[in-house]
């Protein structure tokens, strides 16, 4: 190593085929391809170790691949170097440590001053988000790069992967939802795709309210359209009685309609109740209903409400049994204020 | 810096912090992560010393890219608080302008100044921050109130942001950003708390989910649990229900809990399950204050 390095001084070291092989992403715990200490090309850089103090707090058991990558990682950092030996570096931190939000910034610094090729960069991060689909980082890097390239590539077929692997990804709908809006001409095809990963999974809740998410940033939530979800709802309802998603979905877009078309749906809730095994869920909607009656005005569908009420109390949902005797109590007292 | 602040509060919930001999060279670590420059939107502390010589009053600026970080910030304070220190090493006010400087036009946080996500959880850590140095003099509150409305999804949860899926998580993130501000009952509404009690209770299966149709899992007896307290409903859940999963997913080999019956114990997990014993009031465990989910005690 030499002694003569200024620490502080930007050094940007020449072209040079880089030292670690980038096809390949290093492992884990198995021994690393070069030892930086030993490899002429970092021969001019002091490795900076990490500054625990005279007592450390929550020690880890670091490999000796991973202190001296973050030793090296550390000299860098502080000389703010951009290179490709660092680019590199970054590669191998990454590897190790995924979550490490600084390590991830310092490789975007370098990858836009070196004019990287993004879509490289793609592949790469696509191989760390397989290892780790549920790292907020990587997910970040991803969002960062599509913002870059500008275009949306192949990033809706790539989430659309992803969510075969997991459906109820967090962090692809997120990111599905930033291209959406960022491309707003793919709208067109979303409320398609949503209801094929509905039909392949009718208990999909992220997908239910990615459905909800798209009708909000393409229409108005007119009569007609809310109909419509409706019929769309009560066949999936049909296909899964006991499935919260669905009949969330129909209390949210029913959600500011009058009251006449709750009552609709209210007729065709008991209608399907009495030929098939009620769910909580039905009656738990049956007495937002009720609810909204009471409010308007109807204060005889109180003893409708207490009824669902006691249904679910004392056998149907035992679990929320505190709960339904509260909602009783509740609907009651607002029947009384009513009358006040 | 999370791993320490769930294990120390884990021991202060369970009444186990006498058995932590060097509280003042743990209140000297934590602080040694704080970054020292008192003019700097940079202030805050960091998950560990990235690089600067130790020093118990906070380390300079290491490097560009070196700076506090809201989830980071808020373990450390909650972490002193834990230990007894009364925050006087803490610039209060550059700390409260670096989280003001940290805020969106809509409302929401980034988790550090040279940028990351921005959603319900830096909310939260942004709130706490500025509750435990008493300061929000430097964070438009209305503004972080009307994201936390604009998160409200349409099966009346609340999600990470505008139009993302409900979550146990965020719901207890947004309900206690709120709370910590003093806006609960003014932002939401009497309509919407109760239609956000029925969401809540609706995640009992026998322990809680964080979402309709997923897996129940240990860490959402707090998020869920303490959505619950704070719209002053723990009282209508299942106790018994969410106990006996509880102790379920304890280990008897190596002590703690885990997400899932039969995983491996993490301290993340330990803590939450402690921190939602806590809420059920059960016996052997501390009160704990639901907005900062540290003990009361401490608070």
């Amino acid at each position: 190593m030499s002694e003569s390095a200024e620490p502080n001084q930007k050094l940007v070291s020449p072209p040079s085929p880089s030292p670690d092989d980038d096809t390949e992403l290093p492992q884990h715990n198995s021994p690393p391809p070069i030892s930086y200490s030993t490899d002429p090309i970092w021969s001019d850089v002091i490795p900076i170790p990490q500054q625990e103090g005279p007592f450390p707090v929550v020690r880890i058991a670091y490999t000796n691949e991973f202190r001296e990558v973050h030793d090296y990682l550390r000299a860098l950092l502080k000389s703010n170097e951009v290179s490709e030996r660092a680019l590199s570096l970054t590669k191998h931190a990454v590897s190790l440590n995924p979550a490490n939000y600084t390590t991830w910034q310092y490789r975007r610094l370098i990858l836009k001053n070196l004019k990287c090729d993004l879509q490289e960069e793609l592949v790469f991060n696509a191989e760390v988000i397989e290892k780790h689909p549920k790292n907020y980082q990587v997910w970040f890097h991803r969002q960062k790069l599509t913002e870059w390239i500008g275009l949306p590539g192949q990033e809706f077929e790539f989430t659309a992967e992803c969510l075969e692997d997991d459906t109820k990804n967090y962090h692809v709908w997120q990111y599905r939802q930033w291209l959406l809006e960022k491309f707003p001409s793919y709208y067109k095809a979303e409320l398609e795709f949503v209801d094929s990963l509905i039909k392949n999974d009718v208990r999909n809740n992220s997908a239910w309210n990615q459905r909800y998410f798209v009708l909000s940033k393409t229409s108005e939530f007119t009569v007609e359209l809310v109909r419509r979800e409706v019929e769309y709802t009560k066949l999936c309802i049909r296909l899964s009685l006991h499935n919260e998603s669905p009949w969330n979905y129909l209390r949210g877009i029913l959600n500011g309609q009058d009251l006449a078309l709750h009552l609709e749906v209210k007729a065709w809730i008991l209608e399907t109740i009495s030929k098939r095994k009620p769910s909580i869920y039905a009656y738990s909607i049956l007495i937002d209903i009720c609810e909204l009656q009471i409010e308007e005005g109807d204060v005889t569908a109180l003893s409708e409400a207490l009824s669902y009420c006691s249904i679910l109390r004392e056998g149907m949902d035992v679990i929320r049994k505190e709960f339904w005797a509260y909602t009783g109590d509740r609907l009651s007292g607002l029947v009384v204020s009513s009358k006040q | 810096m999370s791993i320490l602040f769930f294990s120390l509060s884990g021991m202060d919930l369970l009444g186990a912090l006498d058995k932590c001999q060097d509280k003042q060279q743990i209140v000297d670590w934590i602080y040694s992560t704080m970054l020292s420059d008192k003019k700097s939107l940079k202030t805050g502390f960091r998950g560990f010393n990235i690089g600067s010589d130790f020093s118990s009053i906070g380390s300079p600026e290491f490097c560009p890219f070196d700076s506090g970080h809201l989830a980071m910030t808020y373990t450390a304070l909650a972490s002193l608080l834990v230990l007894g220190d009364n925050l006087s090493r803490v610039d209060r006010e550059s700390t409260a302008r670096a989280v003001g400087s940290l805020q969106n036009e809509d409302g929401s946080f980034l988790s550090s100044l040279d940028g990351g996500e921005c959603d319900m959880r830096y909310v939260y850590c942004a709130c706490c921050i500025c509750f435990m140095i008493d300061d929000w003099r430097f964070v438009d509150a209305n503004k972080v109130a009307e994201f936390v409305r604009r998160s409200v999804s349409f099966d009346f949860s609340i999600g990470q942001g505008p139009f993302l899926e409900g979550h146990g998580g965020s719901t207890f993130c947004g309900l206690a950003s709120l709370a910590l501000m003093g806006r609960l009952d003014q932002c939401l509404g009497a309509k919407l708390k109760e239609r956000l009690k029925k969401w809540c209770v609706f995640r009992q299966v026998t322990g809680f989910h964080g979402r309709p149709n997923k897996r129940v899992d240990t860490c959402y007896s707090f998020w869920v649990g303490g959505a619950l307290k704070l719209l002053d409903a723990n009282n209508l859940m299942s106790r018994e229900d969410l106990i006996e999963f509880l102790f379920t997913t304890e280990s008897d080999v190596t002590g703690g809990f885990s997400k899932w019956a039969g995983h491996m114990a993490d301290p993340l997990h330990s803590y939450m399950a402690v921190s939602g014993l806590s809420l059920l009031e059960y016996p052997g465990v501390k009160p704990v204050d639901v907005m900062l989910n540290i003990s009361s005690e401490a608070v």
